[in-house]
């Protein structure tokens, strides 16, 4: 054994020597691997997590990333040209969150003809067949189950109401999936489970705008003496909802507050008791896994799980300190 | 309306006077109207609507961010010009005033200044484009409209600045009575309304500001330095987006880097409903910002009344072409070019 392990040190130094005299890469497993990850965003800090996940992972697995995204989640168009655009760069793998869910297909079926493989993070696109190695799609997703989260901020919301009175729904966006996964996960758990619930019509402040949020749940509260609960699907609404409360100069914790994702002024309200609580995934999981998946894949032949859930917990003021919430909770 | 409408205006004698100022400011009188029946129409359909809570929080204090840009943009379409760069413009200011709030510990003026000294150079920017360069105001704006949403984006490294309890007081700016009962917000929008007004209508500036809109090549041969009063109406222009840049950090507590564009459309929009003409030469401070609480009241009641939200939009657009229709067709029948 002990030579053995010698004579590997032995041949490994050569060959190092080898490589620094010749220039060469002695092994393809051994190069550095060059991904390109297409994000929704960059300008949320949930996105800086995902990058920083990714970012961190890669360097552990001897890759590099390339982590870009379009100013706003509405520019389905802008997101494509930067996929394009990663695809002629040809790079070892790429990462995608789709924005566009069928308007991406033709453009993934392009990645996997140039054979590039593909993971997908956050969201899927929704193209003709099952995702996998047969795919045209993507090997798989990495996520995090969107309706089961928004499940859970209902059942966190009816146990902090009562099981009774008006909630009302702020959502961030009526057309991206995870926007409307949020939205209906709460909405079918609150009629499935709590029927004494009166869910008043989803209004939206288009992007997560916070002072549009703040606007509405200005009106809402006028409007609605007795409502007791606002559901809000991202950090713009949660902040814009909060600062409602706090222009109405209503007590703490008169109207019930759940938000999602987190940021520092989100956290200062959750601390203050302004807001209850927040769903918060797993962005830094999402980057790792997504990067773990497409290195693992191209170095050893690896073949990835095709759904990845990466998780999701709620948190209070009393959980907020937790290890594995405050892992995912960024400033 | 312009000095020069004004002196004609009053060679018009006795009743007439009354009935001459009605045609001449039919476009006001109209706005107003449609402003008093909406009002009407959705305090009948829910009595909540004019409780004084949603008209300070809900219809007024809406208002605030939208009616500070509309102020400032009024003056740039007079002069048949427009500027884009104003909702993004907000974003910046907001961005820096975040920064040099928290970094240098500024006080509540300390800040206002910020605001207001970066929304100026923006405006003064805009200003030497479209007249040094010689870029069409729409071009230039565009550019910068980019530039200023890209700036926010790196200056911020794209987190939302806290304001949390670095600043004393920041959230009163908005949110504070100094008069009672009127959140601090409301007040500023109509003294900084008042103001403009005096600017656009007792100033030079003002003066030069219908001169440039109604005939620049003219009002150039006449001596007047166009392209200097352009600049500094631009750059006014600028000051009101920074202090509708406070405003909005103060409403939030915090600075939102991605927060503002669309904004400029909002603003425009409402300068538009009030009747003044996009071609320039024409408008008033006044009817902005009767124009802007037609928006705010329109979509806050819809609210009220729960309308989906995708009908709101289609109805707040029926709105925009009704008010922009009924003027062209009032101009039409005054026998007005334009």
């Amino acid at each position: 054994m002990k030579n053995k392990k010698l004579i590997t040190a032995v041949v490994a130094l050569a060959t190092l020597g080898l490589v620094a005299s010749t220039g060469t890469v002695a092994r393809a497993a051994d190069k550095t691997l060059k991904l390109e990850l297409i994000s929704k965003g960059e300008t949320h800090q949930f996105w800086q997590a995902v990058k920083k996940g990714a970012v961190d992972q890669a360097t552990k697995m001897n890759a590099t990333v390339h982590f870009q995204g379009p100013a706003s989640e509405t520019m389905i168009d802008k997101q494509l040209e930067m996929l394009d655009a990663a695809i002629a760069t040809a790079p070892d793998a790429i990462g995608y969150a789709a924005l566009g869910t069928t308007e991406s297909c033709s453009h993934l079926a392009a990645a996997n003809k140039a054979g590039i493989p593909v993971y997908m993070f956050d969201t899927a696109a929704k193209c003709t067949g099952a995702l996998g190695t047969s795919s045209t799609t993507a090997l798989g997703v990495a996520y995090t189950n969107s309706l089961a989260a928004g499940a859970l901020a209902a059942d966190k919301m009816a146990a902090l109401i009562g099981g009774k009175g008006k909630v009302l729904v702020v959502g961030h966006s009526q057309t991206n999936q995870t926007g409307i996964d949020r939205r209906d996960g709460f909405i079918n758990e609150m009629k499935k489970k709590f029927p004494k619930v009166t869910l008043l019509p989803t209004q939206y402040s288009e992007g997560g705008d916070a002072q549009k949020a703040q606007d509405i749940v200005a009106t809402a509260i006028v409007a609605n003496k007795d409502l007791k609960g606002i559901y809000g699907t991202n950090e713009g609404v949660s902040i814009g909802a909060g600062q409602a409360f706090k222009a109405a100069k209503l007590n703490l914790g008169k109207i019930k507050l759940i938000g999602f994702d987190s940021g520092a002024q989100q956290i200062a309200n959750i601390k203050s008791g302004l807001q209850s609580g927040a769903i918060t995934q797993n962005p830094i999981g999402i980057g790792a896994k997504t990067v773990e998946a497409l290195v693992n894949y191209v170095r050893n032949k690896t073949v990835p799980k095709t759904l990845i859930d990466t998780g999701f917990y709620y948190y209070d003021a009393k959980t907020i300190t937790k290890p594995e919430i405050a892992a995912d909770l960024y400033n | 309306m312009s000095d020069v409408l004004k002196t004609a205006g009053e060679e018009v004698q006795g009743e007439s006077k009354i009935k001459e100022i009605i045609r001449r400011e039919i476009g006001q009188v109209l706005a107003l109207g449609s402003l008093v029946v909406l009002f009407a129409f959705f305090s009948i359909m829910r009595p909540v609507f004019y409780s004084w809570a949603n008209v300070s929080n809900g219809i007024l204090m809406s208002t605030t961010v939208t009616g500070l840009l509309a102020i400032g943009i009024t003056f740039v379409i007079i002069t048949g010009g427009i500027d884009l760069s104003i909702g993004t413009g907000t974003a910046l200011c907001a961005i820096m005033v975040g920064k040099l709030v928290v970094a240098w510990h500024l006080n509540l003026a300390g800040g206002v200044i910020v605001g207001v000294v970066v929304g100026g150079l923006l405006g003064v920017v805009n200003g030497i484009l479209i007249t040094l360069l010689k870029l069409p105001p729409f071009i230039a704006t565009l550019a910068t409209m980019k530039a200023a949403q890209g700036l926010a984006l790196i200056i911020s490294q794209m987190r939302p600045i806290h304001f949390a309890d670095g600043v004393k007081g920041w959230d009163q700016i908005a949110q504070g009575n100094l008069i009672p009962q009127i959140p601090n917000g409301v007040t500023i929008l109509f003294v900084g309304a008042t103001i403009a007004s005096i600017i656009l209508n007792r100033t030079v500036l003002g003066r030069y500001t219908f001169a440039i809109g109604s005939n620049s090549e003219a009002t150039k041969l006449s001596g007047v330095k166009v392209d200097r009063w352009l600049i500094a109406i631009y750059a006014l222009c600028g000051i009101y987006v920074g202090l509708a840049a406070v405003m909005l950090t103060s409403r939030l507590g915090s600075a939102q880097p991605d927060l503002g564009l669309g904004y400029e459309l909002e603003a425009i929009a409402a300068v538009i409903i009030g009747g003044t003409s996009i071609l320039g030469g024409k408008g008033s401070i006044r009817g902005t910002i009767i124009g802007a609480l037609i928006m705010s009241v329109l979509i806050n009641g819809l609210r009220i009344l729960e309308l989906q939200q995708e009908w709101q939009y289609v109805v707040v657009g029926i709105v925009i072409i009704f008010a922009v229709w009924s003027d062209n067709v009032r101009r039409r029948r005054a026998g007005d070019v334009s």
